[in-house]
C-alpha cells in the first residue's frame, strides 16, 4: 500500500485509468464480438433458411413426381405418361433453383460446417436420374419408388434440419423445429398419398401395406402434433385457418376406409390423389407461409443486427475518443498544474520567492495556487523581517558581540559576571585563566573560588560585601569603598610553582530596570606595578644612604672631591675633544686611551670613596670592554659617550652640590694643606677599611708622621692615587686570607703601615709597607712569560732584582677579573708612572712570607713642616 | 394371465399400430379410447396393467387424464406418449405416477422395448 | 535635615561641622561617646547620623546597633580611620548607609551627603 501512496500522480492517473480502460476495451470487444455474431448469424441464418426453402421446393417437387411415379408404375406406363414428364421438368427447376442458391458466394460459412451434408444431398439428387430411367423402364416396383424417393427427401429434410439447427436465437431455432415437423408430417402425408393411390389402384390392400399405411400417418400426426405444440400463435393460425375445408374432410374419410378395408375398391384412385394432392397443395402453403415468415423475420434480424452491430462500433468509437480525449485534457491540465506547482515549491524551497505561481483553473489546484501566493507573500514579509533581524543581529554580533570577544581574549584585566547567587559566569576572558591558572572560573561560587586564595578574614568580608553589592538600597561607591578585595595579595600555584601575585579585584554593578541583574567583576594583575613600587621604594632608600655617604665623604675632604671632580670634568673633555679630532682614525687606540683613562679616574674615585662616580666609572668600563671583543666601528662610540655623558652630568650635579658644601667650609676656613692631609690620610684609611671589607679580609691601617711632615698641594692627588693602588694590591695579592695568616703564625688583622720621614732637605720620604706573603719571584717570572714580556730563557738568566722590576711593566697584570679594587693589570705599571710623573723614585723590597715594602723618595721645594698646627690647636 | 392394456390415442391409425405390435407380444388390449372422457371410463371399468396415454387428444390432456385416474385411486401402470419437445410434460406426468414416455413417432420395437421395461 | 555627630576626637568634630557649614543641614548635637550619642538620638531623633567606630566605651558598632533599635529610620554614616573592611561592611549589614575614610575633605565628605541623602529620594538613579 505505501508503494502506491508514494507513486507519482501520473503515474496514479495510469493505476487508476489503464486497467479501466482495459477493462472498457475488453468489455467493448466483447460486446461488438457479440453483435458481430449476431450479425454474421442472422446474416447465415438468413441465407441457409433461403437454401432451406429452395430444398423445401425440391422436396415438394419430388414428392409430388414420386407420387405420379408410383401412379406410372402400378398402371404399366399407362397413365401419368404426360404428369410425370411435366413433374420432372418442375422437380428439375427447383432443383437447379437450389444449385444456384448453393452458387451465390455469400454462402461460404454454411458450406464451411455442412458440407458433407449438402455434398450428400447432391448425391441424392443426382441419383434421380438413374430413379427415373428404371420408372421409366417399369424395372420398379412402386414401393421401391417410393423407398428411392422417400430416402432423397430424408436426406434433404434432415440437410434443412441440420442447417437450420445452427441458429442461437431460440426463437427461431423453436419455429424451424416446427416447419422441420411440419415437413416431415408433410413428407408422411406425401407417402400416405403415394400408398394410398396405389392400395386404391388394387382395390386391397395387404396387410404390409396396411401396416406401411398405419405407421405413415400414425407418424404424421405424431409429427403434426409436435409441430403444433411448438409452433407459435401465427403458424397454428394459418395450419387452422389453412387446412380445413371439403378436400382434408374427404381425405380423413378416406384414410377410415382404408381403415375398413372393406370398400376399397369402391374409391377411384384417382379421387383419392385429388384429395390428398389437394391437402398437400394446402400443407404447402402452409409451409410456405411458414417459410416466409422465418425468411422475413430473419430477414429483420439481420438487418437489426447489421444496424446494431454498426451503430454500436460507431457510437463505441464516438463515445471512446470523445472520452480519451476529455480524460487526456483533463489529466494533461491536471499534470501540468502540478507540474507547475511542484516547480513553484521547489523554486521556493530554493530560496527563490521573486515570482508568482499563475494556475488559471478554478478547481482546487487554481485556489491552492492562489493560497499559495499569499503564502509566498507571507514569507517573503516574514524573510524580509528575518532579514532585517538577521543583518541588525550580525551587526550586532559583529560590533558588540565579537568586539567583546576580542576583548575578553586580548584584555589584560580577568573579567567575569556574577549572578545573584555569587556564581561565576561562564564567559570571561582570557587573563582569568592567566591571572589565577587553569582553574575551573566558569560557574563557580567566587567565594569558594577565592577561599585557597585569601585570609579567612578577607573571605569573610568578600562575602558580606557582595550581599551588599546586590543589595540595591546601598549606595554602589558607599559598598566599593569597602571592597576587602580592592588590592590582594593571593597565592596561587601554576604548574606545581606557588607564585605570589598582588590582584585589584574591582566590581560594577548591572542593572536591568531597577533591579541588579549582575556584577561586573574586573580583575587586574597589579603583581608588576608592586613590586615595582616596592623596587622604588628600596631604590629611594639606597640613594638615601648614597647620599649620606656622599655627603659623608664631602664632610671629610671637599678638597679632594673638587679636585677630582675637575680633574675628572677635564678629562672626560679631553676624551671627547680627543674623539672629534681623530675620527675615523684609530680607533682601537682610542678605546684604549678611553679604557686607561676612565680607569683612572675610576681608581681615583674609589680611593675617595666616591662610590657614585666609581660605580658609573665602572659601566662606562664595562661598556669598553664590550667592545674590545669585537671589530669597532665609529657608532659603536655612541654608547661609550652617552656614558661618558651621564658620568658628566653627575659631574656637574656633584660640582653643583660640592659648592653648597663649599660655602658651609667658607664659613669655618682652615689651614689649607694640613687640612687636605688630614683628609688625605682619613681618606687612606677609609679606603683600607672598605676595600678590605669587599675583599673579606681585615686590614688595619696605620700612619706614622713623626715629623709632622706635610704633603705639598701639588703631590697630594699623586700621591693618593699611588696609595690607593698600593693598598689595593696590598688586600687583594698581599695579605693573605685569616686563616692562612693564622696558620703562618702571623696575627688574624693584617696590617698596611704607611710611614712620611725627611731623610735630607728637600725630600720626602714615603715608606709604604703591609706583612702579607711578599712576593713569589718565580710566579712573577712565569706571568710574564704567560703575558710576553719575556722569553723562559731570559726568565732563567734574570736576577731576582730584575725580576722584581717586571712588576712594573706595563700589561704585567695577570688579573683576568676586571674589577674595581685590583684595576685592570695596570695596578704596579701605574704606581711606577705616577711616581715618576712628579719626578719621584722608588725602590722594593721583601721578604717572602713576611712583608712588601717599597720606599719613595720625593723631591719637595720648600718647608714641609706643619707649623700651623699650633694655630688650628687654638683655633678648634 | 397375459397383462390388460388400455390404448388412449386420438390418432386411429396410431391406436392401430400400438394394438398390432402388443397383440403380437401376447398382450390382452381391454380396449381403446379416442379422447379423454372414453379413455377415463374405460380404465376405470376394465382397471388395466398398463395404460399407453397419449398426450394429446382433442378434449383433454394426457396428464390431466391421469390425474384423474389417480384420483379415482386407479394404479395402472401408465405410458405416456409424447411428441417431439414435450418434455415438461413429460416430466409432469412422471410427478403424477407415470411409469414411462415415449416419443412419437416411435417404431414397435422401441414401444415394445418400454413396455417390457414399465411390466 | 537634623544631624548628630558622634565622634570621640573635638577636632573631628569641628572638622565636620565646619565642612557641612554651607549645606541645609542642622546640627542638632555632638557626643564624644556612645551613650551620649543615644542620650541625643532619643532625644532629637536625627535624620542622619555621622558615627565613628573607634571610641572609649560603646564602641561605633554596638552604638549603630542600639541607634538603629530606637531609631530604624535614621541614616548612619560611618566616618572612620579604621582601615579594616570587615568592621566597615558589618556597619553596613548592622544598618548604616554611608561610610567616609578618615582623614574626611571638604569635598569627600560633601559628595557622601550628597549620596545618603539622594538615595533618600531616588533609590537608584541607574538603568
Amino acid at each position: 500500500m505505501r508503494i502506491l501512496y508514494d507513486l507519482p500522480i501520473r503515474i496514479k492517473f495510469a493505476v487508476v485509468l489503464v486497467p479501466l480502460i482495459v477493462i472498457i476495451i475488453c468489455f467493448d470487444y466483447l460486446q461488438i464480438k457479440h453483435n458481430y455474431l449476431d450479425y454474421s448469424d442472422s446474416q447465415r441464418l438468413n441465407q441457409t433458411l433461403q437454401l432451406g426453402v429452395e430444398i423445401n421446393h425440391a422436396v415438394h417437387e419430388l414428392q409430388k413426381e414420386r407420387s405420379i411415379s408410383i401412379g406410372f408404375v402400378s398402371n404399366d406406363g399407362y397413365s401419368f405418361v404426360e404428369e410425370m414428364e411435366h413433374q420432372r421438368q418442375v422437380t428439375d427447376s427447383t432443383i437447379r433453383a437450389f444449385y444456384k442458391e448453393l452458387e451465390s458466394s455469400d454462402l461460404d460459412g454454411v458450406f464451411s460446417i455442412h458440407m458433407d451434408d449438402i455434398e450428400l444431398l447432391k448425391s441424392q439428387f443426382q441419383s434421380i436420374k438413374s430413379i427415373r430411367n428404371r420408372v421409366d423402364q417399369l424395372a420398379l416396383d412402386p414401393l421401391q419408388i417410393l423407398e428411392y424417393y422417400s430416402d432423397i427427401n430424408d436426406v434433404a429434410l434432415n440437410t434443412v434440419d441440420m442447417l437450420i439447427n445452427e441458429t442461437r436465437d431460440k426463437d427461431i431455432a423453436q419455429q424451424v423445429h416446427a416447419l422441420i415437423y411440419f415437413l416431415k408430417s408433410k413428407e408422411r402425408a406425401s407417402i400416405e398419398r403415394a400408398i394410398g393411390t396405389q392400395a386404391f389402384s388394387h382395390e386391397v390392400i395387404d396387410d404390409e401395406l396396411y401396416s406401411s399405411f398405419a405407421a405413415l400417418v400414425a407418424e404424421q400426426d405424431a409429427y403434426l402434433d409436435a409441430f403444433l405444440v411448438i409452433a407459435d400463435q401465427e403458424s397454428f393460425n394459418v395450419y387452422s385457418r389453412l387446412m380445413s375445408g371439403h378436400d382434408v374432410g374427404e381425405v380423413e374419410r378416406l384414410r377410415e376406409v382404408v381403415h375398413d378395408r372393406n370398400e376399397m375398391g369402391e374409391v377411384d384412385p384417382a379421387y383419392w390423389y385429388d384429395m390428398t394432392t389437394s391437402k398437400i397443395n394446402l400443407l404447402k402453403q402452409v409451409e410456405d407461409h411458414i417459410s416466409d415468415r422465418l425468411l422475413s423475420h430473419t430477414e429483420y434480424l439481420y438487418v437489426t443486427a447489421f444496424r446494431k452491430f454498426w451503430t454500436f462500433i460507431v457510437l463505441d468509437i464516438i463515445i471512446g475518443v470523445i472520452a480519451v480525449w476529455l480524460m487526456s485534457i483533463i489529466v494533461t491540465n491536471l499534470l501540468a498544474n502540478v507540474k507547475i506547482l511542484e516547480n513553484f515549491t521547489l523554486r521556493i524551497s530554493k530560496g527563490d520567492l521573486s515570482k508568482k505561481v499563475n494556475i488559471p483553473t478554478k478547481d482546487e489546484i487554481g485556489q491552492y495556487a492562489k493560497t499559495f501566493n499569499v503564502m509566498v507573500d507571507e514569507i517573503v514579509k516574514s524573510h524580509n523581517i528575518l532579514r532585517k533581524e538577521r543583518d541588525k543581529a550580525k551587526f550586532l554580533y559583529n560590533n558588540i558581540y565579537r568586539v567583546s570577544l576580542v576583548v575578553f581574549q586580548n584584555i589584560h584585566q580577568g573579567i567575569f559576571l556574577l549572578d545573584r547567587n555569587f556564581k561565576m559566569s561562564k564567559l570571561y576572558s582570557k587573563s582569568m585563566e592567566k591571572i589565577f591558572g587553569e582553574q575551573k572560573i566558569a560557574g563557580e561560587n567566587f567565594a569558594n573560588f577565592m577561599r585557597p586564595l585569601i585570609i579567612p578574614r578577607d573571605l569573610e568580608a568578600l562575602e558580606m560585601f557582595m550581599r551588599h553589592l546586590f543589595n540595591e538600597d546601598m549606595d554602589e561607591d558607599v559598598v566599593n569603598q569597602l571592597n576587602p578585595i580592592e588590592q590582594v595579595k593571593i597565592y596561587s600555584e601554576n604548574d606545581g610553582v606557588v607564585t605570589t601575585k598582588y590582584i585589584r579585584v574591582n566590581f560594577t554593578r548591572i542593572w536591568r530596570r531597577d533591579r541588579i541583574t549582575n556584577i561586573m567583576v574586573t580583575v587586574s594583575d597589579e603583581t608588576e606595578s608592586v613590586l615595582l613600587q616596592k623596587h622604588l621604594e628600596e631604590a629611594e632608600k639606597k640613594k638615601k644612604q648614597e647620599t649620606e655617604q656622599v655627603l659623608s665623604i664631602l664632610k671629610i675632604d671637599p678638597s679632594l672631591i673638587r679636585g677630582f671632580l675637575y680633574n675628572a670634568k677635564r678629562t672626560l673633555r679631553s676624551i671627547s675633544e680627543k674623539y672629534e679630532s681623530s675620527k675615523d682614525g684609530d680607533l682601537r687606540g682610542l678605546l684604549d686611551f678611553t679604557f686607561e683613562t676612565i680607569h683612572n679616574l675610576k681608581g681615583n674615585a674609589v680611593v675617595i670613596g666616591l662610590d657614585i662616580m666609581s660605580q658609573k666609572f665602572h659601566e662606562v668600563e664595562d661598556a669598553i670592554e664590550e667592545l674590545k671583543t669585537k671589530e669597532i666601528t665609529g657608532k659603536d662610540f655612541l654608547t661609550i659617550l652617552y656614558e661618558i655623558d651621564d658620568a658628566d652630568k653627575i659631574i656637574d650635579e656633584m660640582s653643583s652640590m660640592l659648592r653648597k658644601v663649599a660655602d658651609i667650609y667658607r664659613k669655618y676656613p682652615s689651614g689649607g694643606h694640613v687640612v687636605s692631609n688630614i683628609m688625605l690620610i682619613d681618606t687612606l684609611e677609609r679606603s683600607v677599611k672598605v676595600i678590605g671589607e669587599k675583599m673579606d679580609k681585615q686590614v688595619d691601617f696605620f700612619f706614622k708622621n713623626e715629623g709632622n711632615l706635610v704633603l705639598p698641594n701639588e703631590h697630594i692627588d699623586v700621591f693618593r692615587d699611588v696609595m690607593i693602588q698600593l693598598i689595593r694590591n696590598s688586600i687583594k695579592h698581599g695579605i693573605e686570607p685569616k686563616d692562612q695568616r693564622v696558620a703562618a703564625g702571623k696575627l688574624a688583622r693584617g696590617g698596611i703601615t704607611i710611614e712620611l720621614d725627611q731623610p735630607a732637605e728637600g725630600q720626602l720620604r714615603v715608606i709604604y709597607k703591609d706583612d702579607g706573603r711578599g712576593l713569589d719571584i718565580e710566579k712573577i717570572k712565569d706571568r710574564a712569560i704567560m703575558n710576553n714580556l719575556l722569553t723562559e730563557y731570559d726568565a732563567e738568566n734574570l736576577t731576582d732584582e730584575d725580576a722584581v722590576g717586571l712588576i712594573y711593566e706595563k700589561g704585567f697584570s695577570t688579573s683576568q677579573e676586571v674589577d674595581e679594587i685590583a684595576g685592570r693589570g695596570q695596578g704596579m705599571n701605574l704606581v711606577k708612572n705616577l711616581i715618576e710623573s712628579i719626578k719621584g723614585t722608588f725602590k722594593t723590597e721583601f721578604e717572602s712570607g713576611k712583608y712588601f715594602r717599597l720606599i719613595i723618595e720625593l723631591p719637595v721645594s720648600g718647608n714641609i713642616q706643619d707649623q700651623e698646627e699650633t694655630n688650628e690647636v687654638a683655633n678648634s | 394371465m397375459s397383462k390388460k392394456v388400455l390404448i388412449v390415442d386420438d390418432s386411429i391409425y396410431m391406436r392401430s399400430l400400438i394394438r398390432t405390435a402388443l397383440e403380437e407380444e401376447g398382450l390382452e388390449i381391454v380396449g381403446e379410447a379416442k379422447d379423454g372422457e372414453t379413455a377415463i371410463d374405460l380404465a376405470l371399468e376394465t382397471t388395466p396393467d398398463l395404460i399407453t396415454l397419449d398426450n394429446i387428444l382433442p378434449d383433454m390432456m394426457g396428464f390431466e387424464i391421469l390425474k384423474v385416474l389417480r384420483d379415482q385411486g386407479l394404479e395402472s401402470k401408465v405410458i405416456m406418449i409424447s411428441a417431439v419437445g414435450q418434455q415438461t410434460v413429460v416430466n409432469k406426468g412422471k410427478e403424477l405416477g407415470a411409469s414411462d414416455y415415449i416419443v412419437k413417432p416411435f417404431t414397435s420395437e422401441s414401444l415394445l422395448e418400454v413396455v417390457n421395461r414399465v411390466l | 535635615m537634623r544631624l548628630l555627630i558622634v565622634d570621640d576626637s573635638s577636632i573631628m568634630r569641628r572638622i565636620i561641622e565646619k565642612n557641612l557649614k554651607d549645606y541645609d543641614i542642622q546640627i542638632i548635637g555632638m557626643a564624644p561617646d556612645g551613650q551620649t550619642a543615644l542620650q541625643l538620638v532619643k532625644e532629637h531623633m536625627p535624620d542622619v547620623i555621622t558615627l565613628d567606630i573607634t571610641m572609649p566605651g560603646m564602641d561605633g558598632l554596638a552604638c549603630l546597633d542600639e541607634i538603629m533599635a530606637v531609631h530604624p529610620k535614621a541614616k548612619v554614616m560611618i566616618i572612620t580611620a579604621l582601615s579594616d573592611k570587615l568592621t566597615g561592611l558589618r556597619a553596613l549589614d548592622k544598618g548604616a548607609r554611608g561610610f567616609l575614610y578618615k582623614p574626611v575633605n571638604a569635598v569627600d565628605l560633601a559628595k557622601a551627603f550628597d549620596r545618603l541623602l539622594k538615595r533618600n529620594e531616588n533609590k537608584q538613579g541607574r538603568v
